[in-house]
């Protein structure tokens, strides 16, 4: 079984040196605007524990994420855009919020979607200042510290852009922001 | 004798159950939304190992009193009391007792030359999930069928079932690293 001392596997040396080619990995993975995760969700708040598969799908602003239980049940579909989002947990059960405090206001989870769907791409939200930030010896973003939250990038794997260039994105991205914790873990990218 | 006994009974027959499960999710227009592999391990009352191998691993584990739920992907681990767990994993049901299940759910079954199909609707308003179904052939759990409110549906086919295994002694606990988050909701339910 595990042994107890093991240490995550990104705790490698990390360095604040902007790489040479982080200029342009950023304006390659910004180009992306139209891409599918999916993989495995958890979120920790003060007071809950929620673990789940989820699929993202993300055109431009628009988005569509489902979210259920491992057992497939208990879910959650949003569709919207940066401004407003409608979450459904069933047929007749559905809600319309601004997208920035939906989730934190209808399930009390810290889940910054707007942010979000940079930061999976191992890049910061252009939208606000970054307060620190440290690349892995690939030059790809290991740390980084946005909007009071610390995210840590991992596992990069290679994929293909619909112009054919390879560009690397993280499949394993873990958020922690006072007391609240995101984690996300990827099966499968698709970039459209 | 009503469903419920005749599901008791064959539950209560299940005292120690072993088994390797397939799952598919479908979404309410039919797409395939997961598949999963694992391996549950059952010995009444109370003690369950629900290990989920792919595509993700997952360990859910109950000592009979409290249910860790241990994600090491997502370097989490959850705790809970196994009674308050009972709307969420149906894991949780096969290894209750009957008057627990009676309590949290109307009891319907039907029967074909091959197989005793029990379906189980959640009473209380809060479980995840709104329909249950447990199929029986020579009185063995073979399939689980699950509803949820968003019409997604999943199935669990059970097999190479085989009852009152020999089981290692740490089949109801769970290990993991000590830089994962633990959340005990044990301590909020005030001991």
């Amino acid at each position: 079984c595990t042994s107890i001392h093991e240490l995550p596997e990104d705790s490698a040396e990390t360095s604040t040196q902007t790489p040479a080619q982080w200029q342009q990995h950023l304006k390659q993975v910004s180009e992306v605007k139209h891409w599918t995760l999916s993989g495995k969700v958890g979120v920790i708040t003060p007071n809950q524990s929620q673990t789940g598969y989820i699929d993202w799908q993300q055109d431009d602003y628009d988005f569509s994420i489902n979210i259920r239980g491992t057992l497939g049940f208990g879910g959650l579909d949003l569709h919207g855009n940066q401004d407003l989002v409608t979450i459904h947990v069933d047929e007749n059960n559905q809600r319309t919020l601004p997208t920035e405090i939906a989730l934190e206001r209808y399930l009390d989870w810290e889940f910054p979607i707007n942010a979000l769907k940079y930061w999976v791409k191992g890049i910061p939200d252009p939208n606000s200042p970054v307060t620190s930030q440290h690349f892995n010896p690939s030059g790809q973003l290991a740390r980084l510290n946005q909007q009071g939250w610390d995210i840590r990038l991992v596992n990069y794997e290679k994929h293909k852009t619909k112009q054919n260039t390879p560009i690397a994105l993280p499949h394993k991205i873990i958020a922690r922001y006072n007391g609240h914790k995101v984690s996300l873990v990827l099966s499968d990218w698709t970039l459209k | 004798a009503d469903s419920g006994d005749r599901l008791s009974a064959l539950l209560e027959g299940m005292n120690a159950y072993s088994a390797n499960f397939e799952q598919t999710t479908h979404d309410a227009q039919g797409t395939v939304k997961q598949r999963g592999k694992g391996q549950f391990i059952l010995e009444q009352p109370g003690r369950f190992r629900w290990v989920v191998k792919e595509p993700f691993p997952q360990t859910i584990v109950s000592d009979g009193e409290s249910v860790w739920v241990y994600d090491p992907d997502l370097e989490q681990v959850s705790i809970d009391y196994l009674d308050e767990r009972a709307a969420k994993t149906p894991a949780v049901l096969l290894s209750g007792s009957s008057e627990e299940i009676r309590k949290h759910y109307r009891i319907s079954d039907s029967r074909d030359t091959l197989k005793e199909m029990f379906i189980l609707n959640p009473k209380d308003e809060g479980s995840l999930f709104t329909m249950l179904v447990l199929n029986f052939v020579d009185d063995q759990l073979v399939e689980m069928q699950i509803e949820d409110s968003l019409g997604q549906f999943t199935k669990i086919v059970f097999t190479g079932v085989s009852l009152n295994p020999s089981l290692a002694k740490d089949t109801f606990s769970v290990s993991f690293p000590d830089y994962v988050d633990v959340l005990d909701n044990r301590k909020a339910v005030g001991q």
